[in-house]
């Protein structure tokens, strides 16, 4: 064992420890070490390649007039969806999720993704993939990373007797770009965990009775024989079990039941990545009334496949270990298209799932103005990054500090997975909690369903998503016979914060929390200023830039020749949150290269350059 | 060395003319073996030319490679970056760096030279002949480079005469202690391998000292003809001398050379320096020299599996043309090229690489060794001939006189290449050519496969391009579920159209860092995958 991975597990019990971590600075951080000193957790990423249709996934009740106005042709009829809660529904084929998300074993994070949006799916994917801005290039990937810092010298020397196992594991023959190290990758891609001792793509094809056979067929044996990992993971599957009967036949079942078998049969691999293709529906997403077609069919595949993940996890007793977290490189457009599909757009939902999620949904229905134009997409809420960071948090037990560095740009902690590591149950069904920034207060409103026996509710909130304290009182209201509903608003907040909400009900005996949520006041900065590149580059009369302002704002631009001399200077009306589309109008530049650069209120400078 | 077999050998085709279909895939695998790492725009030509006329431009002529340079050697007081030193002598202030400087040059040119001129049979051949004299640790680089001249002059040319000019090459001298046999202390090493293995090749014990086509005695007789011959001038600083070979005549035995009954009893008088010559031709009379010679040209260009079938229709004719030519290579090895039996699909794709081709077939087709300049160019060979060296084919020196076991060792011949460790370095290496770089002169150097797909038909439709490649990279077609998964790694889960729009995204906007960067990425994560079939592996 090398000495940074002894720090990094035999360490966590060192005094120490202790002592850096503070109990009063981050007691419950100091409370996941001591239970889990030997962590055998494992995270499950499930990819949904080509952009998932979020509007038509996760439903936004109290949008659906609008969206229906905005996409006629595509959105969901009343009976298209189940709900979750009174606000926030799935699409009806996803009785499994909603399944989960009854019994606290599913969250739902809504419109996550980061500015500047990048449409293409293969640079999206990378942003994706190396948590990277959208303006930024990183080689590694975030889960890369994050294994680089105790296996820095890999591969070299692996296996090895301690991590004679895959250190992470794509289903499928491609491995992902999410596990990528500075120098090689650190996930190995099992199609057939129990054919695994020949792994190159269509390796196991049938060959012809003659000399080319023969000397094919000679290399693909000799290929068997050298993949290292092959007797560990064949080895592992044939060990392992599935009990669940509830799988379907499609692709990411498949993939996960595999991970079952793994799992129980002790792989040791922290990692694994499924994917489920053919998100990109840009015609025929949706048929008949729209709410069966291509995109229904997917999400029964995402929801049944999770949930009989889950259950087989339960029968084999290791569903505590398991957290998985559903990604796609982009939502969709608001507006559909004529084809009866939607085109690449902006954010979109994810899933986490598992014993240990908070559950609840965090954030609120993205807004569907009527008036939308045709290429917008939702904005986003959440940075994808702070899902990253936060998973590394509350899963792997990876210091804040640490996490800063594996995160580019830095995250913010969202409470997501941390609900193994509390002492009380939380029960989303129970509270029913949101918190919506406006102005100048946040409104906090929950329900109570059953609110017998109650003795009343304290509002906690939070500044860390950790350290809570009590801020209002609020008695119970005894009137009511089924279900009463409370909501409160916190003045004592100010702008560009994140504020973290919580409930205890107390008295009766059975005092419970509920799941966090995050609210922030309306104007609000959300991340960082970015400005892409010129597109279409050499740029012609309709290229543009995107620029990302974090809040409302004026910038300056100016336009530059190659001598230096300034060709053209304005300012530009920029809208807060959201991506713009700043015009370059280009089509009478002579012949050149030029650089456009913008000036921020607050004096900060980026360059880009523009051919002609 | 023929194989033998108890069963009867099935019908086999023979060397008669090929007339059959003739497309990519057929002229592909002319290529394939003829030269090393055919381009895509070699394969077109010869698909143009026909076989005929493909097999005549292999065959034609055509101007030596340009001479090894110092890339990285500037310690000469005659020659700078980009000089040749073919024609200068050792440096005489610097010695041991000057004498390195050739041999890192050499190694470099060794896979340069082999590369740079696509459509002829003539580097395979210079292969084939350094395979077959064997000649490894000679550390004058001027006297490598002579010898591999030689093998290109007489690439497909007269085997008899390249037989005599090796005979007193000083490498070989040096080699096989040519030059310590003399009168008095006979050496008969060079006697003996003259005759097992660079002429008429050693048949069956069928009685003490007797190996069917020649005898102890024989070995021992023609050691005396070649006595006399000396060596100097190895590493000279003096510019009037370079190795060179030369007789004294004092050393020669004079007496008369009395062969045995597999030679007819035929006698050799004296005949000074020239009897060297003598010696050569009286072998050459032997038919089994040129039978021994077809079955290494077969196992060179074909397979490794000499069946008694193959040996009738195959081997036998090829040899009569040999003999019919006296010893010219080219129509015998012509005849082979373009037989009914080479285009066999049995055929095609039965070679497992060697190294040298495996590091051509990445490195050639994509153009990886045309760097921005001779220093970088040189360097990016030195990849290639390091990754050779360790995976079993260190050019400049063959492991022994027999040459590489490949080429000889029964049963296994090509299988040898590879084990479980050689693999490895293979899959290793394709790595470092899709997802990663090699590093050389203080850079990452990325071999470039977005620039490959410049001249594809269509580069923009996902199944044409896969196919497209599949068609460069293999030399049979892959199976219709292979090319889905490979197509797999390009859009994993995504629809064809999804690279068709991430293309044209691309070419519109090529000078978009992030976006090309992506691009490349599916690229190269579909190009390791696609490298790992094991039908890469095979010619």
């Amino acid at each position: 064992m090398n000495r940074r991975n002894f720090l990094r597990t035999g360490g966590a019990l060192s005094i120490p420890a202790l002592l850096q971590g503070g109990i009063a600075a981050s007691p419950l951080e100091l409370f996941t070490q001591f239970l889990d000193p030997n962590s055998d957790r494992v995270l499950v990423l499930i990819r949904l390649s080509g952009g998932n249709d979020g509007l038509n996934t996760l439903i936004g009740i109290d949008q659906l007039a609008n969206l229906r106005s905005v996409r006629p042709n595509v959105a969901l009829p009343d009976n298209g969806y189940i709900n979750l809660n009174a606000r926030v529904g799935l699409h009806k084929n996803m009785t499994g999720m909603r399944d989960l998300f009854d019994a606290g074993k599913l969250t739902a994070i809504q419109a996550v993704g980061y500015p500047n949006q990048n449409r293409s799916h293969f640079r999206s994917t990378d942003i994706w993939t190396s948590a990277s801005a959208a303006d930024e290039v990183l080689s590694t990937g975030w889960f890369g990373r994050y294994l680089e810092q105790d296996h820095p010298d890999f591969p070299i020397g692996y296996p090895n007797p301690e991590f004679d196992y895959p250190l992470a594991m794509t289903m499928g023959n491609v491995v992902s770009e999410t596990c990528q190290g500075t120098s090689s990758n650190f996930s190995v891609a099992v199609n057939n965990p129990f054919n695994f001792l020949y792994i190159a793509p269509g390796g196991d094809t049938a060959l012809p009775g003659n000399y080319y056979g023969d000397e094919v067929s000679f290399v693909r044996n000799l290929i068997g024989q050298s993949n290292q990992y092959g007797d560990v993971v064949q080895g592992a599957a044939n060990a392992g079990n599935s009990l669940a009967t509830n799988y379907t036949t499609g692709t990411l079942s498949n993939q996960l039941r595999n991970i079952a078998y793994l799992l129980s049969g002790g792989i040791k691999t922290r990692i694994f990545i499924a994917t489920l293709g053919g998100f990109d529906t840009h015609s025929a997403q949706v048929i008949d009334d729209n709410s069966v077609g291509t995109h229904a069919n997917l999400m029964t595949e995402l929801s049944s496949s999770i949930k009989a993940f889950m259950d087989d996890l339960q029968l084999l007793g290791l569903s505590k270990r398991v957290l998985g977290l559903t990604f796609s490189e982009f939502g969709r457009r608001i507006r559909s298209n004529q084809s009866n599909g939607t085109d690449h757009g902006d954010a979109g939902p994810l899933f986490l799932f598992g014993d240990c999620v908070q559950g609840g949904v965090l954030g609120n229905n993205p807004e569907i103005d009527p008036a939308v134009e045709q290429n917008v997409g939702v904005p986003y809420q959440y940075d994808f990054r702070d899902v990253y960071g936060s998973v590394l948090v509350d899963w792997f037990n990876v210091p804040q500090p640490t996490v800063q560095n594996l995160i580019s740009g830095g995250f913010v902690y969202l409470p997501l997975a941390n609900a193994c590591n509390t002492l009380l149950d939380a029960n989303p069904l129970t509270f029913d909690l949101t918190a919506e920034g406006y102005n100048d207060d946040v409104l906090v409103s929950w329900a109570d369903r059953e609110h017998l026996r109650s003795g009343g509710f304290t509002v906690q909130r939070s500044e860390d998503g950790r350290n809570f304290r009590d801020i209002r009182r609020v008695a119970a209201d005894n009137r009511e016979t089924t279900t009463a509903e409370y909501q409160i608003r916190d003045n004592n907040v100010v702008r560009n914060r994140i504020y973290y909400y919580r409930i205890r009900k107390d008295g009766g005996g059975d005092a419970a929390l509920s799941p966090i949520v995050t609210a922030q006041l309306r104007g609000s900065a959300k991340g960082e200023w970015s400005v892409g590149l010129p597109r279409p580059n050499p740029v012609r009369e309709d290229s543009y830039i995107k620029v990302y302002a974090p809040v409302d704002a004026t910038a300056t631009f100016e336009l530059i020749d190659a001598r230096g001399s300034r060709l053209r200077t304005g300012t530009v009306t920029l809208l807060g949150g959201a991506d713009n589309r700043i015009p370059l109008r280009a089509g009478d530049l002579p012949a050149g290269s030029y650089v456009w650069r913008l000036r921020t209120p607050a004096g900060q400078e980026f360059a880009r350059k523009l051919v002609r | 060395m023929s194989a033998t077999t108890l069963f009867a050998a099935p019908a086999v085709s023979t060397l008669a003319a090929y007339a059959g279909p003739w497309t990519f895939l057929q002229a592909a695998h002319l290529l394939r073996r003829a030269t090393f790492a055919p381009t895509k725009n070699e394969i077109d030509e010869a698909v143009a030319l026909g076989l005929n006329g493909s097999l005549q431009r292999l065959f034609s002529s055509i101007p030596l490679p340009a001479p090894p340079v110092y890339y990285d050697y500037e310690g000469h007081t005659q020659a700078g970056l980009g000089d040749t030193w073919i024609d200068l002598p050792i440096e005489n202030t610097d010695r041991t760096g000057d004498g390195n400087a050739r041999r890192r040059s050499m190694d470099a040119w060794w896979i340069l030279s082999t590369a740079a001129d696509g459509f002829t049979v003539r580097e395979k051949m210079l292969l084939f002949w350094h395979n077959h004299f064997g000649i490894a640790d000679t550390n004058d680089m001027r006297v490598v480079y002579r010898f591999m001249t030689h093998y290109r002059n007489f690439a497909t040319g007269n085997f008899r005469e390249l037989m005599k000019v090796m005979t007193i090459d000083p490498a070989m001298l040096v080699f096989l202690n040519g030059n310590s046999n003399t009168a008095a202390n006979p050496n008969e090493n060079f006697a003996r391998e003259i005759l097992e293995l660079f002429t008429i090749g050693k048949g069956p014990q069928v009685a003490p000292g007797d190996y069917t086509n020649y005898t102890e005695l024989d070995v021992a007789e023609l050691a005396k003809a070649f006595t006399g011959w000396r060596t100097r001038y190895f590493n000279s600083v003096n510019p009037d001398q370079t190795g060179e070979s030369y007789f004294q005549a004092n050393r020669h035995d004079t007496s008369t050379k009395r062969l045995s009954h597999r030679f007819g009893n035929a006698e050799i008088p004296n005949n000074g320096e020239d009897e060297y010559k003598d010696v050569v031709d009286l072998i050459f009379q032997q038919d089994e020299v040129a039978r021994y010679l077809c079955r290494k040209l077969y196992r060179h260009f074909v397979y490794y599996k000499i069946t008694p079938g193959i040996e009738q229709s195959v081997i036998a004719p090829m040899a009569q043309i040999l003999l019919d030519n006296d010893y010219e290579v080219g129509p015998a090895l012509q005849a082979l090229l373009g037989s009914e039996h080479f285009f066999e699909m049995s055929i095609v794709g039965d070679m497992i690489k060697t190294p040298l081709e495996f590091v051509h077939s990445i490195f050639r087709v994509t153009n990886f060794y045309a760097q921005a300049n001779i220093t970088d160019t040189y360097l990016a060979a030195r990849v290639a001939a390091v990754h050779a060296r360790d995976t079993g084919m260190e050019l400049r020196n063959p492991p022994s006189v027999a040459g590489w076991t490949a080429y000889y060792q029964e049963p296994s011949f090509y299988r040898l290449w590879l084990n479980t460790t050689t693999i490895q370095q293979r899959t290793t290496f394709q790595r470092d050519a899709t997802l990663r770089w090699f590093f050389f002169n203080r850079q990452r150097r990325y071999v470039n496969w977005l620039a490959l797909l410049e001249d594809f038909a269509n580069p923009f439709d996902a199944n044409a391009m896969v196919a497209e490649m599949a068609q460069r990279f293999f030399p049979q077609p892959l199976l219709a579920e292979q090319l889905i998964a490979v197509k797999e790694l390009l859009l994993p889960g995504l629809e064809d159209f999804v690279w068709t729009g991430e293309y044209a995204n691309y070419t519109a906007n090529p000078d978009d860092a992030n976006l090309r960067e992506s691009v490349s990425k599916r690229l190269t994560d579909m190009m390791f995958g696609m490298l790992q079939l094991a039908e890469f592996q095979v010619n």
